[in-house]
């Protein structure tokens, strides 16, 4: 996969965020912590962003687990992933699913916190119970959005680390299955987060 | 050297020219002037016509509010128009996703200028309430499409493209709605009082479907009423409480 330069061939784009956070460019475990700290803090933001309607401290540790769930994913699910397509003797690093991992934890954070701004001005703005349970929808569906994207480029980045001649079908169902437990696990957990930052939102 | 005057000339004649000039970070200072100009000057206007559907005071106070939903809109879609193209594997910086968006808003606004005396007219053609909101909303969305695309131009070619302008315009409608939301009254019926901010009510998504059954015609004349007795009930302190 090729990032796209149509847009941030200037000396602006050098110096983004965005970039260092999901560009492919890892150059070693101080820059891959450093990236997967960032990218937990930007959906921490977005987490305490979603409490600014009734903030309080109770609710910090799960603004906190909303982090947790990409890193989840990269530590359960990227192995399995590695594992499963050695064993069915597909050529791949293990290297390069791990930085599709990493790039997929980013990917969460950068997009979250990049909703996270809004999603603080329509909790502070929803006076009534319809309007924070909508603002709570929202959010879910930024979280949704958030996951899918991610899920994305795990798939895109994996798909790609694979040897050409090894990119059959059987690679496309396993990946496929990968998305599907993704998602299961997304919708799992996202929303009993969600519940928890607004109290009750599940019902 | 390109002028203020140059960069609005651009803004409406060459989207696609400004689009270049962001990506390549280019003259952005007086396009960000000639973008700020627009925004207030396009949107100040329009708010004051839409203010003007009641008079008064109501036309400042319309005139100074919509300027401050554009901007405050322009704020919160940015960082998400930049995690969102990051996700999708292009390369942006802050500063030009805010250009971009600036220029964007600020070529509505432009449109929102263009529309207004049309708007005033209608308005002056003593059009009911429903009919000036409708007319006031129908504006805005032309205004959003000349601002799409010059968004749509921002973004440039290549993988994603329609997924990135779709999610951004769904941000900006969500945002935008909410702030217009938060900052209402702007038409203001001639029963109610003149205020700058309503407290926070109801929410945007009980009086969408309201509205829109309104302007349908079925007007909800049960509210109305519970409406009537709430501004009675309003006025009636003064003459009722307090210790006899």
């Amino acid at each position: 996969m090729e990032t796209n330069y149509a847009w941030g061939q200037g000396a602006l784009a050098d110096t983004s965020l965005a970039e260092r956070l999901v560009g492919k460019r890892i150059t070693g475990a101080a820059t891959a912590i450093a990236n997967i700290a960032t990218a937990s803090a930007l959906s921490t933001a977005f987490g305490v962003a979603a409490t600014l309607g009734a903030p309080s401290l109770d609710k910090l540790p799960h603004a906190l687990e909303l982090s947790a769930i990409p890193l989840a994913f990269g530590a359960f699910y990227a192995p399995s992933v590695w594992v499963l397509l050695t064993l069915f003797n597909r050529t791949i690093e293990a290297g390069d699913v791990a930085r599709a991992a990493m790039r997929t934890v980013s990917v969460t954070g950068i997009v979250l916190g990049g909703f996270a701004p809004a999603v603080a001005f329509f909790e502070l703005t929803s006076g009534t119970g319809a309007a924070t349970a909508f603002a709570a929808f929202l959010e879910l569906v930024a979280i949704s959005t958030a996951g899918l994207l991610a899920l994305r480029t795990f798939v895109r980045d994996t798909w790609v680390a694979l040897h050409p001649s090894e990119r059959d079908a059987l690679a496309r169902t396993l990946l496929v299955i990968l998305v599907c437990l993704g998602v299961v696990l997304g919708a799992r957990f996202y929303p009993a987060i969600l519940s928890d930052l607004h109290g009750g939102f599940s019902r | 050297m390109i002028t203020t005057t140059a960069s609005i000339t651009e803004l409406l004649r060459s989207p696609r020219a400004v689009a270049s000039r962001i990506r390549e970070g280019r003259e952005l200072r007086p396009l960000a002037t000639a973008s700020i100009l627009s925004i207030m000057i396009g949107s100040a206007t329009y708010g004051g016509v839409v203010g003007s559907y009641r008079g008064g005071l109501q036309i400042a106070f319309a005139a100074l509010k919509f300027p401050m939903v554009a901007v405050l809109t322009l704020a919160l879609v940015a960082p998400a128009l930049v995690g969102l193209a990051a996700a999708l594997d292009r390369r942006v910086a802050l500063a030009q996703t805010s250009a971009l968006a600036l220029a964007a808003t600020a070529r509505a606004s432009l449109v929102l200028l263009a529309i207004a005396p049309a708007l005033a007219l209608a308005m002056g053609m003593s059009v009911g309430y429903q009919t000036s909101a409708l007319l006031a909303a129908i504006g805005f969305g032309l205004a959003g499409l000349a601002g799409l695309v010059m968004l749509w131009h921002g973004i440039g070619d290549g993988g994603g493209r329609a997924t990135l302008a779709a999610l951004t315009v769904g941000v900006y409608l969500l945002v935008s709605g909410q702030a217009a939301w938060a900052l209402r009254p702007w038409l203001v019926r001639p029963s109610s009082d003149i205020v700058f901010v309503r407290p926070p009510g109801e929410a945007l998504v009980e009086e969408l479907p309201r509205t829109a059954r309104s302007a349908a015609g079925d007007y909800d004349a049960e509210r109305s009423r519970e409406r009537a007795h709430e501004r009675a009930a309003d006025t009636r302190p003064a003459m009722t409480r307090g210790p006899r």
